[in-house]
């Protein structure tokens, strides 16, 4: 051994491997009955919660410490699928997937396709509701943030110490030597990533544009990506900025009966690669905003100075509708007047068709 | 046409840079090449010599604290 | 104590210029340390799979369990391009998975592939332009992941009644009962038991022990036995089981048959009974083995089902493992006050959680009269006095020099010292801290955000970081630790005489790009590539 180049720490220059961190993956999975009607011939919601199940089931191969979550966007409102509070007893009821199969495999498919299974059936009971129309696209979203959140700082170390966390029991060895030890196993904790993969069918426009610009922001905070599967005709506009804002992928698919070769490429790139993959992402982002006040989407409209909020028209009051702040007389007579005026006020532009409105 | 020629890279710090050419100077045709400041390169034979070169001189500057417990 | 403190200043101005040189090394290195312990289980497991002859590799992939297991084991780049070929009928060109990475990711992808060719997981078609799975792999794990493979892949539950209550907490206490059991014996504790005859052999096959014959008494520890001990029980167990593998080959066993019962192992569910039936005739042989490792449990010889044990259900799981190496050696510290006198009171027990009290002067002072302990402090400590309970020693180059000869790294010795500070040592950091921290903020310090660096919002864990050990003992070891790695050599070859730039940057991005580059100089136009590489870019040259 020559004691001046002991080669035990440094080798070749070239070792920066990628550090492959426990990731989470939370599925929002959009439910409305409208929206998967309307796309009936393409794909059925059987098929897509099919591919879904394989598709968590590639995340939960990658590593053994590797979360998922599942959520549902209904009519009635989000819901949490898996992890499932409610269940702990999988034993009695017939299992709806293959006995065979990977443990951690079965416990998360089983689960989530007898929650599906139940939602459904709900739906089917009252289908009859209003409420069939709008979307909690946004409240499943930000409930999958404040999971992910959960997640990420709070139930760290519950959540990453292996797949044998399933069963809550904590080890007998370890908790002997228990909490002198905390100082030493902080050091070596590892952070954990997460991610969001949306799937919505949905064509009708998202009425609470505040809920998700929020979500997007809260998102782009936690450096979580929010990838996004669009089925159905139209694309989604907001989703669409959700995307591009936090890094995540965008895609508007017209055809998706090969879906699963479609998670499996497109969608399957784990946070830690996502600065080493050109992702498939297209260039053209719609940049659309819409009303704070009638929640229409807007091209060109108003933009209150203190809060920030859109507004397509002018308030009543001459004060902001969110904030409360007074707004100068002077200054919205003169936009009262019409646009001929030069604005004080600064515009919203659209990135297509941005004249239309004024 | 650009050549190859086989030999040893050494990195190491300006410091140590000079002690080997300190050494090149003694026993010659060590160095085939001066790179640059913390880059040699030199003949393979020769590395395991520089090395136990390079601990004799080091070794003299070292600081023990168990010196003064010893005697 | 006056003279010694003078010391201890002494040594920390002597080397501080050498601290400005090297602060970004010392961070430098640690982080690579770090990462390299937590991966080398994964490197030594690869390496014996790429090892393995190709008929047998190709055999291994017969079972969805050692399909998925392996996966888990590629780096993440490559499990990308596996997951997207997965799905597709069709090969994939080549060019097309080079289109997906951005163009500074060519090295990483360039490994990947190394990497999935070395283990026969894509292999070229006719035409030599595209690339398939292997097809045997590409069905099974596609079948794994949709559910549909054979119902025994991953073990078969037992579905009969178990007579006597094995619960995991039963099944833990006998996990780390066997293991430590080895553990101790390795060190020489005192034991009503030692450790059966084949879990000896592998000892010494390992190079863990050495002596004449293979009786436990005449067995001795090594020093890659006492680098055994400070790694991760991951780490440890996968040490013995690949020894375990390399045995078999002696022993007529199919190497296939085992490698795949270690990996179903690791994919089936703590707590609950297996049946025996699913078995090939060599896995059964190899249950009374795995026994003895505390991987299964078994309630007799011939039992018609046996539980895998926590020790079993993570082994391929490399992040977050059971335990921390220290705190397994706190475990068998305890264990081994408790087996030698049940009826030491619980507070003695306590103070046996931190026993080590380290002072700037480099002395050591150490509360324990256990001979793992002992043993381990000798690693890296001159031990000078011993008393009934406690042993007093001296940090020196010397003897930071010899722990790391054997392979143990600076960031083991400060995390074995760390963990195992003495309870008071501990308050006064805190206390410290604590004053820092309200000095601070009373002067309105603000060192969170003042840093142009601190992005993130652990910079004030960076800036007031709890410091148990004394800060220059600490910097100190990194130091000698860096003190080996003063030259670094590499054999290589230098490229020179290039006509013009053009034709130099060409061949020197090449280099980089597949990264063999070591150093370049574009002034005088000259490069120098390791001696892997040469061939390589030799080739691209003479394509141009």
């Amino acid at each position: 051994m020559d004691a001046i180049a002991d080669t035990i720490f440094t080798d070749l220059p070239t070792t920066d491997e990628l550090t492959e961190n426990p990731s989470l993956l939370t599925v929002v999975f959009e439910m409305s009955p409208n929206s998967w009607h309307s796309i009936k011939d393409q794909i059925s919601i059987q098929d897509a919660v099919k591919a879904l199940i394989v598709f968590l089931n590639t995340h939960l191969s990658l590593n053994n410490s590797n979360q998922v979550a599942f959520l549902a966007a209904l009519p009635t409102g989000a819901r949490m699928l898996y992890p499932n509070v409610k269940k702990a007893d999988d034993s009695q009821e017939t299992p709806l997937v293959k006995a065979g199969m990977y443990r951690h495999f079965r416990l998360v498919d089983d689960t989530i396709l007898r929650e599906i299974n139940r939602e459904l059936q709900l739906l089917l009971a009252t289908d009859s509701e209003a409420g069939a129309e709008s979307s909690t696209l946004s409240g499943a979203l930000l409930m999958a943030l404040a999971y992910t959140n959960r997640m990420l700082h709070i139930d760290q170390s519950i959540s990453t110490t292996t797949a044998s966390a399933i069963s809550s029991t904590t080890s007998a060895a370890a908790s002997g030597s228990g909490n002198d030890h905390t100082l030493g196993s902080s050091l070596l904790q590892t952070k954990m990533s997460a991610r969001i993969l949306v799937v919505t069918a949905n064509d009708s426009h998202e009425s609470k544009y505040i809920a998700i610009m929020n979500s997007i922001f809260a998102a782009q905070k936690m450096q979580v990506p929010v990838d996004v599967v669009k089925l159905g005709a139209l694309d989604s506009p907001y989703m669409q900025q959700a995307a591009d804002a936090t890094n995540g992928v965008y895609l508007h698919n017209r055809e998706p009966r090969g879906l699963i070769q479609t998670l499996s490429t497109a969608y399957f790139v784990e946070p830690c690669l996502r600065s080493l993959i050109i992702l498939p992402t297209s260039a053209n982002v719609d940049y659309k905003a819409s009303c704070f006040v009638t929640g229409k989407p807007v091209d060109i409209g108003y933009v209150c100075s203190v809060c920030l909020c859109i507004l397509s028209t002018i308030p009543e009051l001459s004060k902001c509708p969110v904030c409360k702040s007074k707004f100068d007389d002077s200054i919205v007579a003169k936009l009262r007047r019409g646009p001929v005026l030069v604005r004080k006020k600064r515009k919203i532009e659209g990135a297509e068709n941005g004249s239309a409105a004024a | 046409m650009p050549t190859a020629s086989k030999g040893v890279l050494v990195r190491c710090d300006p410091s140590i840079r000079a002690l080997i050419l300190q050494i090149d100077l003694t026993s010659r045709g060590i160095v085939l090449q001066e790179l640059d400041s913390t880059h040699l390169m030199i003949k393979q034979e020769m590395v395991q010599f520089v090395k136990d070169e390079l601990n004799r001189l080091l070794l003299k500057n070292i600081y023990d604290p168990m010196d003064g417990d010893k005697q | 104590m006056a003279s010694n403190g003078f010391c201890a200043r002494y040594i920390r101005y002597q080397f501080s210029p050498c601290i400005t040189i090297y602060i970004p090394q010392i961070w430098g290195s640690t982080s690579h340390t770090l990462t390299m312990s937590g991966t080398s289980f994964k490197s030594t497991v690869n390496e014996y799979l790429e090892a393995l002859p190709d008929v047998v590799q190709s055999r291994i992939y017969d079972a969805p369990a050692t399909c998925l297991s392996i996966f888990r084991l590629l780096p993440s780049l490559a499990k990308f391009y596996v997951m997207s070929m997965l799905f597709s009928p069709k090969p994939v060109a080549i060019k097309d998975l080079e289109k997906w990475c951005q163009p500074q990711a060519r090295r990483l992808q360039y490994e990947s592939l190394k990497r999935l060719r070395a283990l026969h997981l894509i292999e070229n078609d006719k035409s030599g332009t595209h690339v398939r799975l292997h097809p045997k792999f590409q069905n099974n794990f596609r079948d794994c992941l949709t559910g549909s493979q054979a119902p025994n892949a991953f073990g078969i539950i037992s579905t009969e009644p178990e007579n006597k209550n094995v619960d995991i907490k039963f099944l833990d206490k006998f996990a780390s009962q066997k293991w430590e059991t080895i553990l101790h014996f390795m060190v020489g504790s005192e034991l009503p038991s030692v450790p059966s005859k084949s879990v000896l052999s592998l000892l010494k096959l390992g190079g863990l022990m050495e002596g004449p014959g293979n009786s436990a008494a005449t067995l001795r520890i090594t020093n890659s036995g006492f680098q055994f001990l400070l790694q991760d029980v991951n780490i440890q167990i996968w040490t013995i089981l690949l020894e375990y593998l390399n045995l078999t080959l002696d022993l007529n066993m199919d190497a296939v048959d085992v490698l795949n019962f270690i990996f179903i192992l690791g994919s089936l569910e703590l707590g609950k009974a297996y049946s025996v039936t699913s078995l090939s005739e060599t896995q059964l042989k190899m249950l009374p083995d795995l026994r003895d490792y505390g991987l299964v449990y078994q309630r007799s010889e011939n039992s018609p089902r046996f539980f895998p044990t926590r020790l079993a259900t993570t082994l391929t799981s490399d992040s977050m493992g059971l335990k921390t190496p220290s705190m397994v050696l706190n475990q068998t510290l305890q264990d081994a006050e408790s087996n030698e006198a049940e009826s030491v009171d619980t507070a003695h027990q306590e103070s046996q959680m931190g026993q080590i009290v380290l002072e700037t002067n480099f002395k050591l002072y150490a509360y324990t009269n256990s001979p793992l302990e002992i043993a381990i402090l000798n690693l890296f400590v001159s031990l000078k006095i011993r008393f009934a309970n406690m042993v007093i020693g001296q940090i020196t180059r010397e003897s930071i020099r010899k722990a790391l000869y054997n392979g143990i790294t600076a960031d083991q010795i400060i995390r074995f010292l760390e963990t195992h500070a003495h309870t008071q040592m501990k308050q006064l950091a805190v206390e410290k801290l604590d004053k820092k921290i309200e000095f601070d903020i009373s002067h309105n310090i603000n060192t969170a955000g003042g840093a142009p660096q601190s992005k993130s919002t652990d910079s004030t864990n960076a800036q007031h970081r709890l410091e148990i050990l004394p800060p220059n003992v600490v910097d100190q070891i990194k130091l000698w630790q860096l003190e080996l790695d003063r030259i670094q050599t590499f054999d290589g070859y230098l490229f020179k005489d290039f006509q013009n730039v053009k034709e130099y940057e060409v061949l020197c991005n090449y280099a980089s790009e597949v990264g063999v580059l070591l150093w370049s100089e574009k002034s005088k136009l000259r490069f120098f590539v390791t001696a892997d590489g040469m061939t390589q870019v030799a080739d691209f040259a003479s394509r141009k």
